[in-house]
């Protein structure tokens, strides 16, 4: 299993760098934002010492909270839309490729004929996955502690931060993938894998601004998984509570994953 | 007695309302090849994909050696080829070879040197992508990758698709080979001089059911012999006589009007086409 893992990573491992290296730069360059605007002081003189526009709040996963305050800033970063494209494409495109791919490019013919059970194949699909969506979270990692590091305001912020924001990006990133990989496990073409599990991200994204903006339909947050995931929240300390239910959530679409391989044709 | 090495028996898939494959039985003879014939859409590929563990029967069982073809212990002495081999473009040949023969429990270098050096596949070819290999390269990788870890059983969907003819030749060398070394191979094939020239049984679908099973000797014996027929006046006819009747044969000879008569028995490709579009009973 440890040569299909390496020879998956072989074959994505230039957009897997392009992915941890955008993550990198945006990282910095959000943190270069900062410095650039005054910092704190900056932001303040233009919406008032620690008020924020709701938009901002929303955009950075929190109905709560000053975004512009170092720490919440830094950790921000791992809310960014552009961060979440960037990163969550790694949970997508793994998933989907990891069994619809297989089976609409035809290669499942010369794969799942081994002797091997399909369930151990899936099982090789997510630790690639895990691998590669690792990578490129430790490249958001490292650009955000470098950003901080050149930035005034943000360099006196503990490092803690960034790294509790990181690890509760992960708990998305795995209920993301187990999306994907119960589609892909479902699906004949990378087509029908992609479309659910993209709907399922976009969609869920889309509903939490808009709880997050309006008031009166701020309970369907609850409902879905970004309303799990504030790294802005996660500055102050690790969300347990909400990364228990995105990776409670994961490991129940896994299985699903798992299931569905069991019972389905590989041709 | 020990089990064969392929027991299909009463296998019946359906895609939705659509019977691929329907009651079909048979079973291999170990270390015989055996031609798997039929037109396109008769479900030979469909029942390779059962017997590789892709599909599962709608009824029925598919067994290697005894084991369900779904367990994956059976597909441990399977060598299979797909109809149409995907690789991992990005790899060499020998790192795609490698990578399948990992998932097989390793290769017998032996063997898949054998394999390569019969089917003119290089050390240079198999260090190049498989990204840039011609499509008969890669016909040629997907045979050495269903044999390179000495298999029992060797599966093989149209095996001769896109290869050339020296190939060719040399493939039917190879399997020959291999049946005298013991492994079972099932091919299915459209190309039935390559049927004729390397298989000693076959199977004949037809919609998804068995149509004839024989050996190639017996449906050669039994169907009508090609006669042409020249008469003193120039004329020349083609006629079938049915291998029971030698009184035609002889009434044929003793005509004084017939001043050259060819009797050629008939090949393959004359009963296949004779059993598909019911021209005449062979």
């Amino acid at each position: 299993m440890r040569a299909l893992v390496i020879a998956d990573l072989r074959n994505r491992w230039r957009s897997l760098a392009a992915l941890a290296a955008g993550c990198f730069i945006l990282l910095i360059a959000l943190s270069g934002t900062y410095s650039a605007y005054g910092g704190a002081a900056g932001f303040a003189s233009t919406f008032g010492a620690g008020k924020t526009p709701r938009l901002f709040s929303a955009f950075s996963g929190t109905s709560s909270g000053d975004v512009f305050s170092p720490p919440h800033f830094l950790a921000f970063g791992f809310g960014h839309p552009l961060f979440l494209v960037l990163a969550l494409s790694v949970a997508i495109t793994s998933g989907v490729a990891a069994i619809a791919a297989e089976v609409e490019t035809g290669r499942s013919e010369l794969i799942f004929t081994a002797p091997v059970r399909a369930t151990q194949i899936l099982g090789a699909r997510v630790v690639e996955w895990a691998i590669a969506q690792i990578a490129v979270v430790l490249g958001a990692l490292a650009g955000a502690l470098i950003g901080a590091q050149l930035s005034g305001d943000l360099s006196q912020v503990s490092l803690a931060v960034p790294v509790r924001a990181a690890a509760q990006f992960c708990t998305l990133a795995f209920f993301v993938a187990g999306v994907a990989f119960a589609a892909s496990a479902h699906a004949r073409t990378r087509a029908a894998a992609f479309a659910p599990t993209m709907g399922v991200t976009a969609g869920s994204y889309v509903v939490n601004l808009v709880g997050l903006l309006w008031s009166p339909l701020s309970w369907v947050r609850w409902i879905n998984p970004f309303g799990y995931y504030s790294p802005v929240d996660a500055a102050e300390h690790m969300q347990w509570a909400n990364a228990a239910v995105l990776v409670g959530a994961g490991l129940v679409l896994f299985a699903v994953a798992r299931l569905t391989l069991t019972r389905r044709d590989l041709a | 007695m020990p089990a064969p090495p392929l027991e299909v028996r009463n296998v019946t898939k359906c895609f939705g309302d659509i019977a691929a494959v329907r009651e079909l039985s048979f079973a291999l003879e170990p270390g015989t090849i055996t031609g798997f014939l039929g037109p396109n859409g008769a479900g030979k590929s469909t029942t390779l994909r059962m017997v590789g563990g892709l599909l599962r029967p709608t009824a029925g069982e598919v067994s290697l050696f005894g084991v369900a073809a779904r367990d994956p212990r059976a597909r441990t002495t399977l060598g299979y080829m797909p109809a149409d081999p995907a690789f991992l473009p990005h790899l060499t040949g020998s790192d795609n070879l490698e990578l399948l023969a990992g998932l097989r429990g390793g290769a017998d270098d032996d063997v898949r040197r054998r394999a390569a050096g019969a089917l003119a596949l290089t050390d240079t070819d198999l260090s190049r992508r498989v990204g840039g290999y011609s499509s008969g390269m890669r016909q040629k990788l997907s045979i050495v990758a269903a044999v390179q870890h000495r298999p029992t059983l060797i599966v093989l969907d149209e095996p001769a698709n896109r290869l050339d003819p020296i190939a060719h030749h040399s493939f039917c060398e190879l399997m020959r080979d291999l049946a005298m070394a013991g492994h079972t191979v099932l091919l299915s094939s459209h190309v039935l001089a390559e049927v004729e020239a390397v298989c000693e049984f076959v199977l004949l679908v037809r919609e998804g059911a068995l149509l004839k099973s024989a050996t190639v000797a017996q449906l050669r014996e039994n169907a009508p012999r090609v006669v042409t027929v020249t008469r003193a006046d120039g004329t020349t006819w083609v006629t079938h006589v049915a291998a029971e009747r030698p009184d035609l044969l002889r009434g044929l000879l003793a005509d004084p009007d017939v001043v050259d008569l060819t009797v050629v028995p008939a090949s393959l490709e004359d009963v296949v086409l004779s059993l598909y579009t019911g021209s005449s009973t062979p």
